[in-house]
């Protein structure tokens, strides 16, 4: 939301940092404004700002990949591999692609990782999903996406030590429009490379045009 | 597609230093039949014309030498209208009661048809004069071109 804010800051004439005092309301008399400003939104692409909390559960990885390259890492018993899991933010932009309902999104995730001792190992992640939705009222949307990329981990073991992996993952999500510019959404999402790595998010996006121009 | 013209409802009182980035953050939205915004209440005549909720109201704006109107208006629908402001016509009356057809002024020829986005608002003000220097004491006003997708049908307003 604050980018889509930002966003327009810099292309609204008025708001190109500088005061600037109005006089007069009547064209042709105004000094900070031209003609309609008002319509500016419709000339926007529809694009969607979204800030999501995520949690992951993984099934083996990444605990088995990086014991391998430091078995001191993650707190081990035995010979059981300790469930593993991730959260932190994810912020992600979408706009439409031409053949609605189709839409593009690319997101980042910044986390951390559980279930690991006595470091704390970062995981970044950058995807770029597709997907389509579907309005089933007026104000709750369920979207169903494919999302591609890498992620990278990063813990501490007297040196910096790095490890990744490929992404593919499956989605659902269901987003209420809670205003025509702002949505509350969850999504579930599976790993189509390790199966049980799950992904679980909650969160909120603002929207630029009004119900993402959806219903034209 | 489904209905327009939805229960969300517009906002309140905000100092009106950016509208549209304060819209935004507070996610207003035009509420269809409100004749308001962020701003206040729509003043002057209320007309809804198609998509488009308008009001036609007198200005007191001092810089105006001439009588000036001020259109308020919101896109009760869930698609972009076209507002057509430049299609009004206007008329007025001198001090002898004779009619004299008005122009807008508009030293930068800046009217023009746009886009309204759905459940979007805005407003102007248009000061219109007798193209011979003359005072004038009352305006009328035909808004029915304002839809701009929707064919013109005269509807006289005089605020």
């Amino acid at each position: 939301m604050k980018a889509a804010l930002l966003l327009l800051a810099l292309v609204t004439p008025a708001h190109a940092g500088h005061s600037c005092a109005e006089t007069s309301e009547v064209l042709g008399h105004r000094r900070c404004t031209s003609f309609g400003a008002w319509g500016g939104l419709a000339r926007f692409p529809s694009l969607t700002f979204d800030t999501e909390l995520f949690h992951e559960d993984f099934a083996s990885p990444p605990v088995g990949a990086m014991t391998a390259v430091n078995p001191g890492v993650f707190a081990t018993t035995g010979t059981t591999m300790p469930d593993s899991s991730a959260w932190g933010m994810r912020f992600r932009v979408g706009a439409p692609l031409l053949l609605r309902p189709l839409y593009l999104a690319f997101e980042l995730d910044i986390g951390g990782l559980s279930s690991i001792n006595p470091s704390y190992a970062l995981l970044s992640q950058a995807v770029a999903a597709v997907g389509a939705h579907a309005h089933v009222t007026q104000t709750i949307m369920l979207s169903a996406e494919l999302a591609g990329g890498g992620r990278m981990y990063s813990w501490m073991t007297g040196a910096e030590e790095t490890d990744g992996q490929g992404v593919l993952e499956a989605r659902g999500r269901i987003d209420w429009w809670a205003t025509p510019h702002l949505t509350f959404g969850v999504s579930l999402g599976t790993s189509l490379i390790d199966a049980g790595d799950q992904t679980f998010t909650v969160g909120f996006a603002g929207h630029l045009r009004a119900f993402d121009a959806t219903f034209y | 597609m489904i209905s327009s013209c939805s229960r969300f409802s517009n906002c309140s009182t905000i100092a009106p230093v950016n509208r549209l980035l304060l819209l935004l953050a507070a996610s207003c939205s035009y509420k269809a039949g409100s004749f308001s915004d962020f701003r206040g209440a729509y003043p002057g005549t209320h007309q809804t014309i198609g998509c488009i909720d308008l009001a036609v109201g007198r200005s007191a704006d001092p810089a105006a030498s001439g009588p000036a109107i001020s259109y308020s208006f919101g896109n009760r629908c869930l698609h972009p209208v076209t507002i057509d402001l430049a299609s009004i016509h206007a008329r007025g009356h001198d001090a002898d009661g004779l009619e004299h057809a008005l122009v807008a002024f508009d030293p930068l020829q800046e009217l023009r048809p746009l886009p309204l986005d759905s459940l979007f608002f805005g407003r102007e003000t248009i000061e219109y004069s007798a193209r011979i220097p003359l005072p004038i004491y009352d305006v009328c006003v035909d808004i029915g071109g304002v839809n701009g997708d929707e064919p013109h049908s005269a509807t006289w307003v005089c605020p």
